[in-house]
């Protein structure tokens, strides 16, 4: 059975982990609520291509200017 | 529930406007804001323009003396979170229409660029390195199971053991609830279906219908191969949706 999740320690994640990640901060985001749930769902995917076309690589934060992580889901 | 923030000082060194505060432990709830709000001290610093957009967004009184207003005052997370998110989307704006971020007061504007600041806000969020983000938002979720549907789907939803049923009901309460990554996270499946995941096996397919809606395609017991297994199975079950 995969175990995995953002914060269970494992090292990797699949393309549509992600996807469920950014999907469930969109739903979260009052900005991105002005916006048709459709368009979410679309955005979603494109996120999953892009992330598909790179699947295998490492992804490492800018040393420059680095994204600030999103908080955790409390919930 | 809310975090509190209680503001202790706005200072203004000629330059920018810092206002400190700490946050007061109640737990959860983050609205970042340019600069960032930590999670245990806020140290936001705006510039001139960003609280002239402060004023503007909030609609009340001038920029300077909102924040003194605020000043020693216990407000939500929520409340501090869209008052400097509007402001701060509205002056980004400003500082796209007008051409900087320099500018103090509202010495430049004219009917017409506040006008196109409306226009310009929801272009300008693009910018901000942080949203609000409401816990709340996705309340008032509900589901309809269109199992039946689909003598495979219901061969499945029956077959499943006690322990993956609790997963199972764990997870459409959860998602009723709002909570849209449950259990061990969801996966998105694209076109609109997720898969719940718990981790004692229970899988729930589910299709997004509207904002607050969605139909449940499936629930299986998970193989104990991992994720990859299950593959034939969410894709019967989301075929045989689509079929109807």
């Amino acid at each position: 059975m995969t175990i995995s999740r953002s914060d269970d320690g494992s090292p990797t994640r699949t393309v549509r982990e992600l996807g469920g990640e950014v999907w469930s901060e969109l739903e979260r985001c009052d900005v991105a609520h002005d916006v048709d749930w459709r368009v979410r769902n679309a955005i979603v995917d494109l996120v999953m291509g892009v992330l598909a076309r790179h699947a295998g690589k490492q992804i490492e934060n800018d040393a420059d200017l680095p994204v600030t992580p999103l908080k955790r889901d409390a919930t | 529930m809310e975090s509190l923030y209680s503001l202790t000082s706005v200072t203004y060194d000629g330059d920018e406007y810092v206002v400190t505060g700490q946050r007061v432990p109640v737990e959860q709830s983050f609205f970042g804001v340019a600069g960032g709000l930590t999670s245990n001290a806020i140290g936001v610093q705006l510039t001139p323009a960003a609280i002239f957009g402060l004023g503007m967004g909030t609609g009340g009184p001038a920029p300077n003396q909102l924040l003194r207003s605020m000043e020693n005052a216990q407000v939500s997370a929520q409340d501090l979170g869209e008052k400097l998110e509007t402001g701060l989307r509205v002056a980004t704006a400003i500082g796209d229409i007008v051409g900087g971020d320099g500018m103090v007061g509202p010495g430049p504007l004219t009917l017409g660029v506040l006008r196109n600041i409306s226009k310009g806000a929801a272009s300008a969020s693009r910018g901000l390195p942080r949203v609000g983000r409401s816990l709340s938002a996705a309340a008032d979720i509900t589901t309809r199971s269109t199992i039946g549907r689909s003598s495979y789907a219901t061969r499945l939803a029956e077959g499943l053991g006690q322990q993956a049923q609790r997963d199972v009901d764990n997870l459409l309460g959860a998602l009723r609830g709002g909570n849209m990554n449950p259990g061990i996270g969801t996966r998105a499946l694209s076109n609109g279906f997720f898969e719940l995941r718990e981790a004692n096996a229970g899988r729930v397919i589910v299709k997004q219908t509207s904002s607050t809606a969605f139909d449940v395609v499936g629930k299986f017991q998970g193989h104990v191969r991992g994720d990859a297994a299950n593959s034939a199975i969410i894709q019967r079950l989301m075929s045989d949706y689509l079929a109807f």
